[in-house]
C-alpha cells in the first residue's frame, strides 16, 4: 500500500517536472524571439534612420555638384556678361527640383531673382559667401519669391576675375518628398534639427504630433511632452549631438506614446540631424506579430501538452478502476469476491456502525448442477445474485462467499427490517426458468448475526451467521434466522 | 450700406457674440460634469493639465462663432472680395479691419467682411470659404485660422481660378497667390538682439552665468513657435556661452494670471534668470505685471505688442524693455491691394511678403506721446 503511494507521488513528482520543463522552454522561446523582434525593430530603425540621413546626404551632394557643374558653365562663359550667364544658368535650370539659381561677384553684388537676392541679403549669406572658400549650406530659410522654406547653397568660383560665388535654391518639400514612404505614412515623424539653437525642420510628421511640416519648431519647446526612460535625458541628449557623436538612438515616451528616437548627422551639414521618430507599437507590426504568433504557438503547444498528459492520466485512471474493479469483483455474479467482500465489511465495522451480516447458502445447489448442469448452476448462481441486488438496499454490501454461498451486509437495518429484506429476497428467488425453458423451483437458506453486537470483525461476524444458517439447514432449509 | 445699417449690423453681431459667449460660460460647467461623469464611470482618464486643455479646446473647436459677412464698400458692384478673419472682434483684429476698410475705399469690388469670433473654429471659416464660393467671389482675403485643416478650402479657391491673399499667417501648401504676414522667425531674432543689448547695458559681463525665461501662451501656434525658435537661433550665434536659456519654458493658455503666476514662479525658482522673453501679448502682460509690482528693476523684458502693462514697463526709466509690434493694418491694407491688382489680372511677382515688425522702446513711446 505504502509502497503504490511512493509510486503514485513520484510519477506525480515526475509529471509537474515535465510541465514545468515544457513551460519553462516555451517561455525561453518567447522571450529570446521577443528580444530576436526587439533586435529586428532595432535594425529596422536604424536602417531607416540611416535611409533618411544617406537619402538627405544625397540630395546635399545632388545639390552642390548642381553648382559645381554650374561653375564649370560660369569659368567657361568668362567672357560674357553676368546677365548672359545667368540667363544660360536660369535656362538650364531643372525647376521641378531647384527653385533659383544666380551669382555673386566678387563685391558682393547679387545677379539672380531680386527677390533671391533680398533674401539673401537679409540673411546675411551675402557676406558669408564672400568670407567662404568652401561650399556651405543655408540653414531653411523662407523664400519671399515661393513662400517655400528653401536651402541654399553656396559654391565659390575659382580662378575668375569677377565671379565670386554661384549660388543654387531647393524647396525644403523636394528634399522632403524624398522621404515620403507609403509603407511609413503616418507612422513616422522625421525632423531635421539644428543642434546650436535646436530648432529643426519637420520633414515628415505622423498625425499624432502638432503638424508643422516645413517650418520651424524647437526642440526645447517640444520638451514637456518627452518623457525619458533609462536615465537618459534632454541635456543628455542635446550633449551628445553637439560634441560630434555621429549618431544615437533612445526610448522615450512623447505625448503618452511609447517611442523611439533615433537621430544621425548630416555630413554635408555639419550641425545638423536626422531625427526619426517612431512609435513602438508602430515600429514593426510585422515584427510585433511575430512575437505574439511565436507566443500564441508556445501557449498552443503547452496547452495541448497538458491536454495531452491529462488524458493520458485520465485513462490510466478508468484502466486503473477497471483494474481493481476485476480484481474485486466476482466474474459470474460480478457481486464483491471474497477479499473484497472482506475488506468492505471490515471498512464498515470501523465506521462503528450497526446492521446485519448475513450468510445465504443456495439450497441443494448440488443437485441442481447435477440435474441440470454446470450452466445451469451458474445461472442459478446469476439470478440469486441478481434478485439480491434487486431486494437489497443499494448501499448493503453484496458478495459471493465462495460456491454458492453469498454474502449480505445491510447497513442501518433492524432485526425487524432485515427478516421483512428477506423475506422478500426468498420471494422473488423462485420460481427460476432454466435455459431448457424449465421451471425449477429455488430457494436459500440464510443466517445473520448483528454487528457489532455479534461480531467485531469478519471472522467472529462469519462464525455468528453460520451459526445461525447452521440452526436453518437443521430445521428443513429455505428460511432466514438471526443467532440468538 | 448706410452708417446706420452698419451699426444695426454691427449690433445684431455683438448680440451673436454675447450669446456665444453665454454658449462658453456654460461650457466649462458641462465639460466638468461629463469629466465627473467619465470619472465615476471608472473611465481611466488621465488627469494632467494638458488633457483638460485638450478637452476645452475640444469644446471650443465645436462651438461656432461666425461673424456672417457685411459688406462695407462698393455694394452694387458685381466684382465681390470676400475677408474673412479669424478673430473679428480681438483688438489685433480692430486695426486689421481698419487696413481692408482703407482698402476698400481706394479699390471698386463690393467688400464683404466675415470672420469667426474664436479662433479655433476653422469649420466656421471653411463655411464662410464656402459660402463666399457660392455668392461668386472673384478675389478672398484670408486670415487662416490653421495651417493645415484650411489646405484643402483654399485648393478649392485656387481650383476655381479666385484670387486668394493670405495675411497674418499661412498655409502648409502653396495654394495661394501672396502672403503678408509678419516673419515671425525674424521677429524672435530682433527680441534676442534687443534682448542681449538690454543685458549688456544692465552690466552683465559674459562670464556671468545668466539664464532667460521664455513665455507663450501656446504652442501649437505656429507663430509663437517661431518667435521662440527666431530667438533661439540668435541666441545660439551671438550669446555669451554662459548666457543660457532655461529650459522650463512656459504655457499661459492665454490666460493673464496663468502668465503672472508663471513669470512669478520663474523667478522664485532660478535665481540666474536675468531676462524674460514674452512670444505674444498675454506674456508680455504678465512679465510687465509682475516685475513692477515686485520691482525687479534687474530684470530685462523683451515681448510682443503693446498693452497698458507692457507700456507702463516700458516707459519707466528704472525698467528695461523693449515690445514687437506687429503692422496688421499694413497686412490687410497691402493685401486688399493685392488682391484687387490680382483680380485686374497683374500677376504677383512675390508670394511671401515679410511686413516686418515695429521695435517699441521708450523713446519711440516717449516720441510717439509728445507727437500726440
Amino acid at each position: 500500500m505504502s509502497d503504490r503511494r511512493k509510486k503514485t507521488k513520484k510519477r506525480k513528482l515526475y509529471l509537474a517536472i515535465y510541465l514545468s520543463l515544457c513551460l519553462l522552454i516555451i517561455l525561453l522561446a518567447y522571450f529570446q524571439l521577443s528580444r530576436m523582434a526587439r533586435d529586428y525593430n532595432t535594425q529596422h530603425l536604424e536602417l531607416i534612420t540611416g535611409l533618411y540621413a544617406e537619402k538627405m546626404n544625397d540630395s546635399m551632394e545632388y545639390l552642390q555638384n548642381y553648382a559645381q557643374d554650374n561653375v564649370k558653365v560660369a569659368q567657361a562663359m568668362e567672357d560674357k556678361t553676368p546677365a548672359q550667364i545667368l540667363a544660360c544658368m536660369e535656362e538650364n535650370l531643372d525647376s521641378r527640383v531647384f527653385c533659383g539659381i544666380g551669382l555673386i561677384g566678387e563685391k558682393g553684388e547679387i545677379y539672380g531673382s531680386k527677390y533671391a537676392a533680398a533674401d539673401i541679403r537679409q540673411e546675411g549669406l551675402d557676406k558669408q559667401a564672400l568670407e567662404a572658400e568652401e561650399f556651405f549650406y543655408s540653414d531653411p530659410y523662407q523664400s519671399s519669391e515661393t513662400g517655400s522654406m528653401i536651402v541654399t547653397t553656396f559654391v565659390p568660383v575659382p580662378d575668375s576675375s569677377w565671379l565670386h560665388t554661384i549660388y543654387v535654391s531647393v524647396r525644403i518639400e523636394n528634399l522632403r518628398q524624398f522621404g515620403v514612404y507609403d509603407l511609413l505614412r503616418g507612422k513616422v515623424s522625421v525632423h531635421l534639427l539644428k543642434t546650436d539653437s535646436e530648432n529643426f525642420v519637420t520633414c515628415i510628421s505622423n498625425s499624432s504630433t502638432e503638424n508643422f511640416e516645413g517650418s520651424w519648431n524647437n526642440l526645447l519647446l517640444q520638451q514637456r511632452y518627452f518623457q525619458y526612460n533609462d536615465g537618459y535625458s534632454y541635456s543628455q541628449w542635446v550633449r551628445d549631438m553637439r560634441s560630434g557623436k555621429k549618431d544615437g538612438r533612445f526610448s522615450a515616451t512623447i505625448r503618452g506614446v511609447e517611442s523611439t528616437i533615433s537621430y544621425r548627422s548630416i555630413t554635408s551639414m555639419p550641425g545638423w540631424y536626422v531625427i526619426v521618430e517612431l512609435a513602438n507599437k508602430d515600429i514593426s507590426d510585422i515584427t510585433q506579430q511575430f512575437s505574439l504568433l511565436g507566443g500564441t504557438f508556445g501557449c498552443i503547444l503547452v496547452a495541448i501538452t497538458l491536454i495531452y498528459m491529462l488524458s493520458i492520466l485520465l485513462l490510466e485512471k478508468k484502466d486503473k478502476k477497471v483494474y481493481m474493479g476485476l480484481s474485486a469483483t466476482d466474474p459470474l455474479t460480478e457481486l464483491l469476491n471474497r477479499r473484497a467482500l472482506q475488506n468492505a465489511v471490515e471498512e464498515e465495522l470501523k465506521k462503528k456502525a450497526t446492521g446485519y451480516f448475513i450468510f445465504i447458502d443456495i439450497d441443494n445447489f448440488k443437485t441442481y448442477n447435477d440435474t441440470y448442469g454446470h450452466s445451469n448452476g451458474d445461472l442459478c448462481l446469476k439470478h440469486c445474485a441478481r434478485t439480491m441486488t434487486k431486494c437489497f438496499p443499494e448501499d448493503s454490501i453484496l458478495g459471493r462467499y465462495g460456491g454458492d454461498e453469498f454474502v449480505v451486509c445491510l447497513k442501518g437495518a433492524t432485526q425487524e427490517e432485515t427478516y421483512a429484506y428477506m423475506q422478500e429476497f426468498q420471494s422473488w428467488l423462485t420460481p427460476l426458468t432454466l435455459s431448457t425453458g424449465e421451471v425449477a423451483e429455488l430457494s436459500v437458506s440464510a443466517g445473520g448475526a448483528a454487528y457489532p453486537d455479534q461480531g467485531k470483525d469478519f471472522v467472529s461476524l462469519c462464525r455468528s451467521a453460520d451459526a445461525a444458517l447452521y440452526e436453518v439447514k437443521q430445521n428443513g432449509k429455505g428460511d432466514f434466522r438471526v443467532k440468538g | 450700406m448706410t452708417q446706420k445699417q452698419w451699426k444695426q449690423n454691427q449690433r445684431i453681431q455683438n448680440q451673436k457674440i454675447y450669446n456665444n459667449r453665454i454658449k462658453k460660460a456654460f461650457l466649462p460647467v458641462t465639460a466638468g460634469l461629463l469629466a465627473f461623469m467619465v470619472m465615476q464611470g471608472g473611465c481611466a482618464l488621465a488627469g494632467n493639465s494638458g488633457q483638460d486643455t485638450t478637452t476645452q479646446a475640444a469644446a471650443d473647436t465645436d462651438e461656432s462663432a461666425v461673424v456672417d459677412y457685411t459688406c462695407i464698400a462698393n455694394q452694387g458692384s458685381q466684382e465681390k472680395i470676400y475677408v474673412i478673419l479669424k478673430n473679428y472682434h480681438g483688438d489685433y483684429w480692430k486695426k486689421v479691419i481698419q487696413g481692408v476698410t482703407e482698402a476698400a475705399e481706394q479699390i471698386e469690388e463690393a467688400v464683404y467682411l466675415g470672420g469667426i469670433d474664436n479662433e479655433t473654429d476653422v469649420s466656421g471659416q471653411i463655411s464662410l470659404i464656402e459660402k463666399a464660393q457660392q455668392q461668386g467671389a472673384v478675389g478672398i482675403l484670408l486670415a487662416p485660422a490653421n495651417s493645415n485643416a484650411l489646405v484643402e478650402s483654399c485648393q478649392e479657391i485656387k481650383n476655381q481660378n479666385i484670387s486668394l491673399v493670405l495675411i497674418d499667417s499661412s498655409i502648409n501648401s502653396d495654394a495661394y497667390d501672396t502672403c503678408y504676414m509678419t516673419g515671425n522667425m525674424e521677429a524672435g531674432q530682433i527680441a534676442a538682439r534687443e534682448m542681449l543689448a538690454m543685458l549688456s547695458e544692465q552690466g552683465n559681463t559674459d562670464q556671468d552665468p545668466l539664464e532667460v525665461g521664455i513665455l507663450l501662451s501656446s504652442d501649437s501656434s505656429q507663430a509663437m513657435v517661431n518667435r521662440v525658435s527666431g530667438f533661439l537661433e540668435y541666441w545660439a550665434k551671438y550669446a555669451p556661452e554662459k548666457w543660457t536659456i532655461n529650459q522650463d519654458i512656459r504655457l499661459n493658455g492665454g490666460d493673464m494670471e496663468n502668465a503672472q503666476a508663471d513669470v512669478s514662479e520663474l523667478l522664485r525658482n532660478n535665481r540666474h534668470i536675468k531676462g524674460l522673453y514674452g512670444c505674444n501679448n498675454t506674456s508680455t502682460k504678465g512679465i510687465a505685471a509682475v516685475l513692477m509690482r515686485a520691482t525687479r528693476k534687474d530684470i530685462v523684458m523683451a515681448g510682443f505688442d503693446l498693452a497698458e502693462e507692457t507700456a507702463s514697463l516700458i516707459r519707466d526709466p528704472d525698467y528695461h524693455g523693449i515690445t514687437l509690434l506687429q503692422k496688421q493694418e499694413q497686412m490687410a491694407y497691402k493685401g486688399m491691394l493685392s488682391l484687387d491688382q490680382q483680380i485686374r489680372g497683374e500677376k504677383p511677382e512675390q508670394k511671401y511678403i515679410d511686413t516686418g515688425v515695429l521695435l517699441v522702446d521708450r523713446d519711440y513711446l516717449l516720441e510717439n506721446e509728445q507727437n500726440e
